[in-house]
C-alpha cells in the first residue's frame, strides 16, 4: 500500500462520523449545484469517480422526480444529507410534500421495441440500478425521507479494516469486521483478541457480513485466534500459510468452538472454503446463533 | 449546456456540450422538434462534449428518435461519452439507437 493511499485511508476514517447537509430550493436551476455537492461530497467520504457519478445521477433524478411531482406548482425545498455508514454511502433526501405509491412504478420494460416504449418510468429505475437499497417514506407532518445507500468498495482501494466490539456476556464478544483483512492489517485483528482474551473472553463471534474481502492474512488470523482461545502457544504470524497446517486437527470439533463467524459474504466464503477452515471455524447464520453454540 | 447545429450534405449535425437534465433537455427537444418540422429527418447528435445526462435527456433522444424514424430517416449518436455511455446501456438505448465512433462515421452511416 503506497503512503498515498494510506493517508487517503486515515482521511475517510476521521470524516467517516461526519455529516454533509446541504438544503437546495426546489427549482430545476439547482439541478446543476446539487450535482456538484452530492459529487464532491462522495470523493471527500472515500467513493471513487463511479461512486460519485452514481451519486450525482441518483440524487439528480430523485430530485427531479420530487420537482416535478411532490411539489407540483409550489416552491419546494430539499435537505440533502450525506454521509457514510462503514463501507456504505447513505444520501438522505428531506422535503414536504405529495406522497407516492414506489411499488405503483413500473419498472420499464428494456427489451420492448421502440415504438412501444414508453416515455418516463426512467428515472426510478436508474435510481435503483445505481444504488443497492432506495427508500421511501411519507409523513405529512415531518416531511418526506428518501434514503439511498451504495456500497463503497473501500477496501480494494485502501486495504482499511474497522472493528467494533459489542460484549453481550463477560466472557463473550462479538467483533464486526468491515472492509478488508489482509496483510496490512490482521495483526490489528489478533491484538484486538487478545485485548479480549486478556479480559476475560473466551468465546468470540466474528460478524463479517461488511468485510468484502479476506487474504490469506485474513485465515492465519483466525488460525492465531482460535489457538489463542483454546489456550494454546500462538503461532508466529510471520509464517504466513505455514501457520495453517499447524492446527492439531484431532482437537478439531472434539473441544467447542470458541470462535465462530457469522454471515460471510460469498467472496469470504469461498476463501474459507478453499482453505479448508471451514471445518476448523464454525459458521452461523447470525450472532445469537453462534452464541447459543458456543455458550 | 449549449447546442450548436450544422448541416454535412442531407445530414443535420446537432452538437450538445456541457450536460443534459431536466432544466437543459427542453431546449434540446425544440431543437430537434425544429429540424424534423423543417423536414430534415436525417440527424446525427454529437455527443463529444456531453459529459452528462440524466434520464431527462434521453427521454428527448428517445421521443426524437422515433419521430425521425417515422418521417423515413433517423437520429444517430455519435462521439458518446464514457458517462453518458453508462446512462444509455442501463437504460437499454444503445440497443434501440445507432452509436457511431465520431460525426464522420455518422454522417457517412447514412450513405449506406
Amino acid at each position: 500500500m503506497s503512503e498515498l493511499d494510506s493517508l487517503t485511508c486515515r482521511r475517510i476514517v476521521m470524516l467517516s462520523p461526519l455529516r454533509f447537509v446541504r438544503a437546495f430550493d426546489g427549482s430545476l436551476e439547482q439541478l446543476s449545484p446539487i450535482r456538484d455537492f452530492v459529487g464532491e461530497t462522495v470523493r471527500l467520504l472515500g467513493g471513487n469517480e463511479d461512486d460519485a457519478f452514481a451519486a450525482e445521477l441518483a440524487t439528480d433524478e430523485a430530485a427531479t422526480n420530487v420537482f416535478h411531482h411532490a411539489f407540483e406548482n409550489l416552491r419546494g425545498r430539499i435537505t440533502l444529507t450525506l454521509w457514510r455508514q462503514e463501507n456504505k454511502l447513505v444520501i438522505q433526501m428531506h422535503y414536504y410534500g405529495k406522497s407516492f405509491d414506489p411499488s405503483l412504478i413500473p419498472e420499464p420494460d428494456l427489451k420492448l421495441p421502440l415504438a412501444e416504449r414508453p416515455i418516463g418510468g426512467m428515472g426510478m429505475y436508474i435510481m435503483r440500478q445505481l444504488m443497492d437499497e432506495v427508500r421511501f417514506e411519507f409523513d405529512a407532518v415531518n416531511g418526506n425521507v428518501l434514503t439511498m445507500r451504495r456500497i463503497l468498495n473501500l477496501s480494494e482501494r485502501y486495504g482499511f479494516m474497522e472493528l467494533s466490539v459489542e460484549r453481550p456476556a463477560p466472557d463473550a464478544a462479538v467483533v464486526h469486521i468491515s472492509g478488508s483483512v489482509d496483510g496490512s492489517n490482521y495483526k490489528q485483528l489478533i491484538s484486538q483478541a487478545e485485548t479480549l482474551h486478556a479480559e476475560g473472553v473466551n468465546r468470540i463471534v466474528l460478524e463479517v457480513s461488511g468485510c468484502e474481502y479476506m487474504s490469506s492474512s485474513g485465515l492465519v488470523a483466525l488460525n492465531a485466534i482460535t489457538k489463542l482461545l483454546r489456550g494454546e502457544r500462538m503461532p508466529d504470524t510471520e509464517d504466513g500459510w505455514a501457520v495453517l497446517k499447524t492446527l492439531d486437527d484431532a482437537r478439531v470439533g472434539q473441544s467447542k468452538a470458541q470462535l465462530a463467524l457469522v454471515n460471510p459474504t460469498p467472496r469470504v466464503d469461498r476463501v474459507l472454503d478453499l482453505a479448508g477452515l471451514k471445518n476448523l471455524v464454525p459458521i452461523y447464520p447470525d450472532t445469537k446463533a453462534a452464541l447459543a453454540a458456543m455458550a | 449546456m449549449e447546442l450548436s447545429t450544422k448541416s454535412k450534405g442531407s445530414v443535420q449535425i446537432v452538437s450538445i456540450n456541457g450536460s443534459l437534465d431536466a432544466l437543459t433537455a427542453p431546449e434540446l427537444a425544440d431543437a430537434l422538434a425544429a429540424e424534423l418540422r423543417g423536414g430534415r429527418a436525417r440527424l446525427v447528435a454529437d455527443l463529444s462534449g456531453l459529459e452528462y445526462t440524466s434520464s431527462a435527456g434521453l427521454r428527448v433522444l428517445l421521443n426524437n428518435v422515433k419521430d425521425a424514424r417515422s418521417q423515413g430517416g433517423d437520429l444517430r449518436l455519435a462521439g458518446v461519452q464514457p458517462n453518458v455511455k453508462k446512462v444509455l446501456d442501463l437504460s437499454g438505448f444503445m440497443s434501440i439507437m445507432k452509436s457511431y465512433a465520431d460525426v464522420d462515421a455518422a454522417v457517412a452511416s447514412f450513405a449506406e
